[in-house]
């Protein structure tokens, strides 16, 4: 009698499960094919209308490859680990081993691809966890660039009438201080605007964008203005291998992908990461909790300003020109768009992102500007149908599919 | 002295302009609880709409961008109109795409009570990018000149030059803001309106109608944003990226006065002109929008409300 009782109860706890993720997974299935259409067509449209070249194969490697490791291995194994190994092993490899044989400008391409790719972890960081909008990834990434080069090469500055002489820094070490000035000045923005809820944070960094802007356009003496900045090879040799020419610094942009994403898993897996993610599903229970929510969403917002900071000092060297347009507000938005179409608080999200504006933009090039105008309305109509992103509908269909699992 | 008043009329006559916009933005804040990262490209697109009907030869059919079946022209042109009657015919234009089909495709989407206003946020977003980059692409790559309505005559009464076109943008944003007052404070449906923004709830049992009252205002705004169209292209031009920086000026305006009374926008979007033109004249004019900018961040810091705003008792 009892037993029977027990049997009926774990059926019953069975069923509901089994009830809430087919719930879910029965509505979502038909939106998520919906946006995978869409990008699908973005991604299919371009042939026989261009050359359907290397940068194109890279961006359906890194979406299909990440998709599919993500949604078909589930179906044969429920180990989730191992899913994931696949794609991260599989996703790196192909980076790694990609530059072999390439041209030029194919790796100049994908150099921005992982740079930009840091950044939206960055940024990523800022809004998929920490649930703030922070506009201003593309004025800390210019403020890293200009550190960077201005103490790299010994310039002379002057100051109001005061001339400095810049030491000459090795690269390397221009980077953590582009990465260390990033995050102080992100930190002195941030204090006041995160002291209230709501979406502050996004109105003060555009604000602080436009005035960084301002100050690279203007500051003549400093920056050069609008003339912009020659970036002159250094030498930055890795075991004697000059890794500064076009091919090889694709590999240093890795690398700096590689840590930042690192970063950002270690920061989501550790206490306080699980504190902001506490903090990002459930405010008031976090603060009841005694998670101090301003200190830990500054602190995510400092670190995702930071590792734009370094990226820019990367960027300048990757296309050896900079100049202030190139951190103007709309790249902030571009980098938005990245992060909001790859998908919030997923860590594949920033490299199918990134991917979209750097690739597939530069894939997309020869319909004029159209392309932008697509992505636009992509954005509208992804935060209508599947808010959560690519990747995040990747995980959707990965919850689809192992609910049918268990269901069969 | 006169470089003084004369900086002072011209800033006031851009902080009018800015004013009315930031108005509308805190009419959609107050009664919808929607915040608009594109109202800069809902002031552009009007403009753009004007100057189309104003002054070109607009065809109509289906443009050659769109793909299979694209390049189809009606074979008919609207003869140019003038600016008047072409902003009299945008304002329809404006009040259907940007009132009634942003409120019920995007806002009643993706704004739940008590929910996260993120989602908006960055679907405004996207709005903003889709309006420029089709304005660049479908009909204005360069900036083009924008004539005032009023004239360019220069008055110069003591020594003092001040253009017909401030005088007239003054009179027209006060005649604006004061028959918007008379409005919301004095008619039936303006007192309706202010009941749903002030508590929905309570305006639902008293059958208020509160979802066509957050319509009317997402229908006032579009005419807001239609006149400040008409009244700042002028000095700004028609052109596709100018809604980056009057989107940032005007809702500067509305955080700097307050975003939860008419009366803070009001003063806050005076404030940011006349500064913008202070720290152009006086400090240097590379840095006309670094006053507000600053002025922004300070005010956040220390005054979150705004300057002229009560502390927020209800969201949030």
């Amino acid at each position: 009698m009892s037993e029977t009782n027990l049997a009926t109860d774990t059926d019953l706890e069975n069923r509901k499960d089994k009830i809430q993720t087919v719930d879910r997974g029965s509505i979502s299935p038909l939106l998520a094919s919906m946006v995978i259409a869409a990008s699908a067509f973005v991604v299919l449209f371009p042939i026989g209308r261009s050359q359907f070249n290397a940068s194109m194969w890279g961006w359906l490697a890194v979406l299909l490859g990440l998709g599919a490791a993500n949604v078909i291995v589930p179906r044969f194994t429920l180990n989730g680990l191992m899913v994931k190994w696949v794609s991260i092993v599989g996703f790196f490899g192909f980076m790694a081993l990609f530059p072999i044989g390439r041209a030029g400008s194919t790796m100049t391409d994908f150099g921005l691809f992982v740079i930009f790719g840091a950044v939206v972890a960055g940024m990523n960081l800022t809004q998929g966890y920490a649930g703030q909008i922070s506009l201003a990834q593309a004025a800390f990434m210019g403020i890293g660039a200009y550190v960077s080069v201005l103490l790299d090469f010994g310039e002379t500055i002057s100051v109001m009438g005061f001339s400095w002489e810049l030491p000459n820094l090795p690269f390397l070490l221009t980077i953590p201080i582009a990465i260390m000035v990033s995050m102080m000045l992100s930190v002195l923005i941030g204090f006041p605007a995160l002291r209230v809820q709501g979406p502050w944070l996004a109105f003060v960094t555009l604000a602080f964008n436009l005035l960084v802007f301002l100050f690279l356009n203007n500051e003549d003496e400093i920056t050069r203005g609008s003339r912009g900045m020659r970036v002159l090879r250094d030498d930055f040799k890795v075991l004697g291998i000059d890794m500064l020419s076009p091919g090889r610094f694709y590999y240093v942009g890795l690398a700096y992908l590689i840590l930042a994403l690192g970063i950002v898993w270690w920061v989501v897996k550790c206490p306080w990461g699980r504190a902001l993610k506490a903090l990002r599903d459930n405010p008031g229970r976090a603060r009841s909790l005694g998670v101090d929510v301003r200190a830990y969403t500054l602190l995510a917002f400092a670190i995702g300003s930071g590792l734009a900071g370094g990226a820019g000092a990367l960027y300048a060297r990757q296309v050896e020109y900079i100049e202030p347009r190139s951190f103007y507000i709309n790249q902030s938005f571009d980098f938005l768009l990245a992060t909001v179409i790859g998908g919030l608080g997923t860590l594949a999200g920033p490299l199918i992102g990134s991917s979209a504006i750097t690739l597939l933009a530069d894939h997309l090039r020869f319909t004029g500007g159209w392309y932008r105008v697509w992505f636009g309305l992509f954005v509208i109509v992804m935060m209508l149908i599947a808010p959560e992103g690519i990747a995040g509908t990747f995980n959707r269909f990965r919850a689809w599919f192992q609910a049918r699992n268990e269901g069969a | 002295m006169e470089q003084f008043f004369q900086v002072t009329i011209s800033g006031l006559a851009t902080g009018a302009i800015f004013a009315i916009a930031a108005v509308g933005f805190a009419l959609l804040w107050q009664t919808a609880g929607a915040i608009n990262f594109a109202h800069g490209e809902f002031i552009m697109l009007p403009a753009v709409l004007i100057l189309i009907f104003g002054e070109r030869e607009p065809t109509l059919g289906i443009p050659d961008f769109v793909p299979l079946i694209g390049g189809i022209n009606a074979g008919f042109t609207i003869p140019p109109m003038g600016m008047l009657a072409a902003f009299a015919v945008t304002i329809p234009i404006a009040i259907f795409l940007l009132g009634y089909v942003f409120k019920v495709s995007l806002v009643d989407k993706l704004l739940q009570p008590g929910g996260d206003d993120i989602p908006l946020v960055i679907a405004t977003i996207g709005v903003g990018l889709f309006l420029r980059e089709y304005v660049h692409e479908a009909w204005i790559a360069t900036p083009q000149g924008f004539p005032s309505v009023f004239g360019n005559k220069v008055w110069n009464p003591w020594g003092v030059a001040i253009s017909v076109d401030d005088v007239g943008v003054i009179v027209v944003c006060t005649v604006v803001i004061i028959s918007l007052q008379v409005f919301l404070r004095r008619t039936y449906l303006g007192r309706q309106m202010q009941a749903a923004a002030q508590n929905a709830e309570t305006a639902r049992v008293l059958g208020i109608p509160v979802s066509r009252m957050v319509l009317y205002t997402f229908a006032i705004n579009a005419v807001l944003v239609t006149i400040a169209a008409l009244l700042v292209s002028p000095s700004v031009n028609a052109r596709w990226d100018a809604g980056l920086n009057l989107g940032l000026l005007a809702f500067t305006a509305a955080i700097i006065g307050g975003f939860n009374q008419v009366r803070g926008a009001l003063y806050g979007g005076l404030l940011v002109g006349v500064l913008q033109n202070w720290s152009g004249a006086y400090i240097s004019n590379l840095y006309r929008e670094a006053g507000p900018l600053l002025l922004l961040i300070f005010v956040i810091l220390v005054r979150p409300q705004g300057l002229f705003g009560r502390a927020e008792e209800r969201r949030i």
